[in-house]
């Protein structure tokens, strides 16, 4: 029984000095998304918080703070009655400025911190990034933009991207990151495309027909539309007519013919598309006329994507990861002598459209 | 001479697939993909598969070794009689404390993982004497109880490896694994000490193996459990090979509790909380393990302690270890003196002691 | 057996201080006769018809000699001539009559006039309750359970051993089993054990099975106790064994494994797909049922990030306004739902009902509207409750409901790691446990593949002919299955 008795007492030592790390959830200020902004005083940090107070509704609240460093939640944790918790950010934006000055620091701190999740979108403004955030604080919900950036990829142009994609893309020799560029359009945020880095900092920004062509080269596209112009039968109105397809399926193959002194790589893209809106003038059941279709479409791509490369090339950012491709065949590559050749490379492209349904056209 | 085990007290061959299992599966297998690129970078992956061959040739020598004797006994016995009784109980007595700070090892760089990733502040002896207690009371129930441990450890993590990383597929990069073999073999023998000493604690064998029915039949199973292990080690380390970039990797610390971080179920959003609480069990039941195997050694050793008290002796032991060993670099340290020591038993002692109990054999004979 | 009464005449004075002890002298021809029995054990009217009328009929025409006359006019057929008073004293109070020819004679005729006054006459299985299937249950007597038990198991080799337990009581305890089947190491152990059982009243088989159990500091019921006919013998045939005590309409069973008392023996009438998935049920059932508060406790405690993003908003607003953390909430409503169950099996069954229907309607819509409890924690704390209840055997059920509290204390200590110390406690205890020395897990640990197609799943007929080999039965097949009925139904008969 004495043994009983001594268990008994330890265990109940243990019970009462118990973990302290409680966070109960009504009892602490939910961070939803968080802004990084470079104004001229310092670094201005701000964060959208939630207050649940009826059922379906939810009241948002910006908190922003000016500093030196780049992540003040300690000091935006004075502003609140609760503790702010960072645990269930969904989204970080970066402002315009501070996006272009670097977000190396901030991007090193989410790769480090165990407590944000993979899953977070990262995204930058056009503007301040604050002012989005006062944007979204009317849309009463407060995973917004972070639900609009995931749905644009599923069912959009943009191709598969989160904290950890970019992280890879961003640490990752032979490959640049690259974010969902937003911007405000009549007073709601909108998707305009993607800004590509070169390391930490951001060099400029691409249409989302562009974040079509690099979501096929870098994954299967599906379920990305695209409005391609067609050379009409009267051929003297330029391009009135437009092709609206949807991608099905695709697949980049990327060979690599010779490493040194200057690499050169073949694409060969393979597109499997549904038509869902064509002129009037095509006849959908003709074999012929949809050959020739399928013929323009490819040689449209071809053209469309030796742009979007040359752009690259001009621009020294490698979203799509030619650098990671040429590493993977030789082994004295490295990052710096890469960067130096890499507007020489050749890419040579070839496409190979297929109209698999012509849908609801 | 000890008597042989008692027939209730045996468990069938085939157990002895979760007791390796456990053994060779350490918390390393949580960050262990860092350590190893450190050296070999992305070859690594080839040190897994000669830690993994040699090993095979380990086991079966540590079965010669164990069926060189008739009667069916542990290590301890055959250590005094190879080396007389003060000098086997000598080596007797290292192979317990070694058995016990595989144990504290172990169970330290578990509370290292809860105090990261889920409770930043947490109180540290508390939850000590709770699952020291815990320890007790399966250790206390004697092997079998031990081994239903580990038969449950084995089960819940093989549960969530594979899913994990199938779940895992969209983000994968087969092409960081190229180009092959951009390293030194220098670099790749590195790798390889770091990666044997995540295999360490299945040398429990040694002294578990005459609580095993007709242990001959479970050879099969032990062999066939390293090269699972291997392949699982193997698995791992190519998935995160192709889900982090290099230099990514090198900024990481736990890996794989970092994979974990991308999946999202509809129940759980972070896969990564649940995975770290399962993995108490898998990891105590390595624990209980080792500690079983110390007790079982310190019955032999000169002053033939009964196990249940060394037993005690140990778990006082590590809650001293507990308040006293605060920080981390003597940790760093033990850990590090901990896997040399590990390597030596492994490719000096074993073979050592195969070479001696063959010897020994063909002399009785002649 | 002694008896502190050297002979008879002692044990007659010290009865007749109770009131109820009754003698009776009647004349036959010349011979005085007394009659000494206890009014209130005896049939008065079968008494004055069967033996005091019949006594006196045949003393009118003949004479008697000895007590030997009396015992072959009687028309009853347990009579006995005894002078052991060990005997007299026991039979007497089990309801015999005392018939003695001449006063101090020690030999004396004992007559059985026992009354059944008292017993139920309703034998259905309210309490294991099935739709499919016999619902032919036991009652307080053990002589009309082990004739139930005979009509089913039409077999000589049903064995029955009585023992007698309980100093005061000196109840009638039978071991069951079937000879031929049953290991005799378990018999061996049973009756060793019941032997040295030392207590005063046995009320009822639940008692014994805690008395004979291997391990007092446990909350888990060692042996299935039934009130179910088929269930038993479905046990007795598979090889084990059963225990009943004189006045119990429950029988004990044994050895038991954990996955015995989640068993409904409707599971074997209903087709096997049907019977597997509804044990499946029951399993994830009691999962649930001990789980899912302590979860609720973990996450809102510690872990805020694995909540889904979707249920962030109803979760976090049904507790904006409760002022208590989550784990006393839980308490609160865990007590309040245990009150409710404990009110309900003491009150009258009517009554129980309307209990029901307030307690579950209004207090709970209450204490949401009071800002006591959230509504999410309301539905799971019921719902476990629910889950609970699936379990066919009362005793487990009960078990189950009491190892959520230990869980919800550690997961409000320390979260998620909390709840898999207690599931590492639990597991740890289970394998420890032995029921008449076999391991209590046994498909789980000692792994046993073959025993997977009757525990957590209910295979085929075909499959299911084999005795379970972790009752080490003597003869391991049951029946001989005949081979399935190949059917040519594919494409027309061809």
């Amino acid at each position: 029984m004495y043994r009983w008795k001594t268990f008994s007492v330890i265990i109940l030592f243990a019970v009462l000095s118990a973990c302290s790390d409680q966070r109960i959830v009504n009892q602490i200020c939910l961070v939803h998304a968080i802004s990084f902004d470079t104004v001229s005083n310092g670094k201005k940090t701000a964060v959208l918080i939630s207050h649940f107070k009826e059922q379906g509704k939810t009241e948002l609240q910006i908190l922003h703070t000016v500093s030196n460093s780049n992540i003040s939640l300690p000091r935006l944790n004075t502003m609140t009655n609760d503790p702010l918790e960072r645990g269930q950010i969904s989204m970080v934006l970066f402002g315009k400025t501070s996006a272009e000055k670097g977000t190396g620091t901030v991007l090193h701190h989410f790769l480090r911190d165990p407590k944000f999740s993979s899953r977070i979108q990262l995204a930058v403004a056009d503007r301040d990034a604050s002012e989005l955030l006062e944007i979204t604080k009317k849309t009463q919900e407060p995973f917004y933009l972070s639900d609009m950036i995931e749905q644009n990829m599923r069912s959009g142009n943009l191709p598969l991207m989160n904290l950890h994609v970019s992280l890879f893309n961003y640490y990752g020799e032979g490959r640049d990151m690259f974010l969902p560029y937003l911007r405000i359009e009549h007073g709601e945020v909108i998707i305009d495309g993607l800004a590509l880095f070169r390391r930490d900092r951001k060099i400029t920004e691409i249409s989302m027909k562009d974040a079509f062509l690099l979501k096929m080269l870098i994954q299967n596209s599906k379920n990305g539309s695209l409005m391609v112009p067609l050379a009409g039968k009267a051929s003297n109105k330029p391009s009135e007519d437009f092709i609206l397809l949807r991608s099905m399926h695709s697949k980049a193959n990327y060979i690599v013919s010779t490493v040194n002194p200057v690499p050169s790589i073949s694409i060969r893209l393979k597109l499997v598309t549904e038509l869902q809106n064509v002129p009037e003038w095509v006849d959908l059941r003709s074999e012929e006329q949809l050959t020739q279709l399928e013929k323009a479409l490819s040689s449209y791509f071809r053209t469309e994507i030796e742009k979007f490369l040359s752009l690259l090339k001009k621009n020294k950012v490698d979203p799509v990861g030619l650098g990671d491709l040429v590493r993977g065949r030789s082994r004295e590559w490295n990052a710096q002598d890469f960067e130096k050749i890499y507007q020489r490379i050749k890419t040579t492209v070839s496409v190979q459209v297929k109209i698999a349904s012509t849908g609801s056209a | 001479m000890k008597n042989a085990v008692d027939e209730k007290y045996l468990i069938s061959p085939f157990l002895i697939v979760p007791l390796m299992y456990v053994s060779m599966v350490g918390v390393g297998v949580l960050n262990f993909q860092r350590e190893l690129a450190e050296h070999a970078g992305y070859n690594a992956y080839i040190s897994v598969i000669l830690v993994g061959i040699s090993l095979h040739f380990i086991i079966w020598m540590i079965y010669k070794i164990l069926s060189s004797n008739q009667a069916g006994l542990d290590i301890t016995v055959i250590n005094n009689a190879c080396f007389g009784k003060i000098a086997g109980n000598i080596i007797n007595l290292a192979i317990v404390l070694y058995f016990f700070f595989g144990a504290y090892i172990e169970y330290k760089a578990y509370i290292e993982v809860i105090r990261v990733w889920l409770f930043p502040a947490m109180k540290i002896l508390p939850i000590s004497v709770v699952l020291v207690s815990f320890i007790y009371y399966t250790v206390s129930g004697g092997f079998r109880t031990v081994t239903g441990l580990c038969f449950l450890g084995f089960l819940m993590t093989l549960i969530f490896i594979i899913p994990e990383n199938l779940s895992l597929l969209p983000y994968l990069h087969p092409l960081n694994l190229m180009p092959l073999l951009n390293h030194s073999i220098t670099d790749i023998l590195l790798s390889s000490k770091s990666m044997l000493y995540q295999f360490l604690g299945f040398e429990a064998l040694l002294l578990f193996y005459p609580f095993i029915k007709s242990p001959e039949k479970s050879q099969k199973w032990a062999h066939s459990m390293v090269f699972f292990v291997t392949l699982l080690y193997l698995m791992v380390l190519i998935v995160t090979f192709m889900y982090f970039s290099e230099g990514q990797l090198r900024e990481i610390s736990w890996p794989t509790l970092n994979m974990l971080k991308i999946i999202e179920t509809p129940v759980f959003q972070r896969v990564e909380y649940l995975a770290i609480s399962l993995w108490l069990l898998k990891n105590l039941s390595g624990i209980c393990l080792s500690l079983w195997a110390a007790c079982r050694g310190m019955k032999s050793v000169v002053l033939q302690i009964k196990p249940r008290m060394s037993l005690l002796a140990f778990l006082v032991g590590f809650l001293i270890l507990e308040c006293f060993l605060k920080d981390r670099s003597s940790f760093r340290w033990m850990a590090e003196f901990y896997s040399d020591v590990g390597l030596y038993f492994i490719y000096g002692y074993i073979p050592l002691m195969f070479i001696a109990t063959q010897l020994r054999k063909t002399w009785n004979k002649g | 057996m002694t008896s502190e009464f050297k002979n008879l005449g002692e044990l007659l004075q010290l009865s007749r201080q109770s009131s109820d002890f009754k003698t009776t002298v009647i004349l036959l021809g010349k011979q005085e006769v007394s009659i000494f029995y206890y009014s209130t054990l005896i049939d008065a009217k079968w008494m004055q018809q069967h033996l005091i009328l019949v006594l006196q009929n045949r003393s009118l025409d003949s004479e008697i000699k000895d007590i030997e006359d009396i015992k072959a006019w009687i028309p009853i057929n347990d009579v006995e001539i005894t002078d052991e008073i060990t005997t007299i004293q026991s039979k007497l109070l089990k309801g015999y009559a005392i018939v003695q020819l001449h006063e101090n004679d020690q030999k004396c005729l004992l007559v059985n006039l026992a009354d059944n006054h008292g017993l139920r006459e309703n034998n259905d299985t309210e309490n294991e309750f099935s739709v499919v299937g016999p619902k032919i249950g036991f009652v307080e007597d053990l002589d009309t359970n082990i004739g139930l038990l005979r009509k089913l198991l039409n077999i000589p080799n049903l064995i029955i051993k009585e023992i007698i337990v309980g100093t005061n009581s000196k109840t009638k305890v039978a071991i069951i089993y079937i000879n031929g089947v049953t290991n005799e190491q378990n018999i061996q152990t049973l009756e060793k054990r019941l032997t040295e059982i030392d207590y005063d009243v046995v009320f009822d088989s639940s008692l014994l099975d805690q008395m004979i159990s291997d391990n007092s500091f446990t909350p888990f019921p060692l042996f299935v106790s039934t009130e179910r006919r088929d269930r038993v013998v479905y046990s007795l045939t598979s090889g084990q064994v059963a225990v009943v005590s004189d006045g119990s309409p429950y029988i004990v069973t044994g050895p038991a494994t954990l996955y015995d008392f989640f068993i409904s023996a409707e599971d074997y009438y209903l087709p096997w797909i049907l019977g597997s998935f509804f044990r499946l049920i029951r399993i994830f059932g009691v999962i649930f049922s001990m789980f899912a508060s302590a979860l609720y406790v973990a996450i809102t405690t510690y872990h805020y990030e694995v909540i889904p993003k979707d249920l962030l908003s109803p979760l976090i607003f049904s507790r904006q306004y409760v002022p208590f953390p989550p784990f006393f909430e839980v308490l609160f409503l865990e007590i309040t739902i245990e009150f409710l169950r404990e009110a309900g099996a003491r009150l009258p069954t009517k009554i129980g009902q309307t209990l029901g229907i307030v307690g579950g309607i209004v207090i709970g819509e209450a204490a949401v509207q009071a800002a006591l409890t959230s509504n999410i924690l309301l539905i799971l704390v019921a719902l476990s409750a629910l889950a609970s209840f699936t379990t066919p055997i009362y005793k487990m059920s009960n078990t189950i409901r009491f190892l959520r509290f230990p869980i919800i204390i550690l997961s409000a200590l320390w979260g998620g790691i909390g709840i898999f110390i207690g599931v590492g406690f639990l597991f740890v205890h289970l394998i420890r446990l032995r029921s008449l020395g076999s391991p209590y897990v046994v498909p789980i640990f000692p792994l046993r593949i073959m025993e997977f197609s009757d525990s957590f799943i209910r295979s085929s007929f075909q499959i299911l002919n084999k005795r379970p080999q972790r009752l080490r039965p003597k003869s391991s097949v049951k029946y001989l299955p005949k081979k399935a009925v190949k059917q040519k139904n594919n494409l027309d008969e061809e």
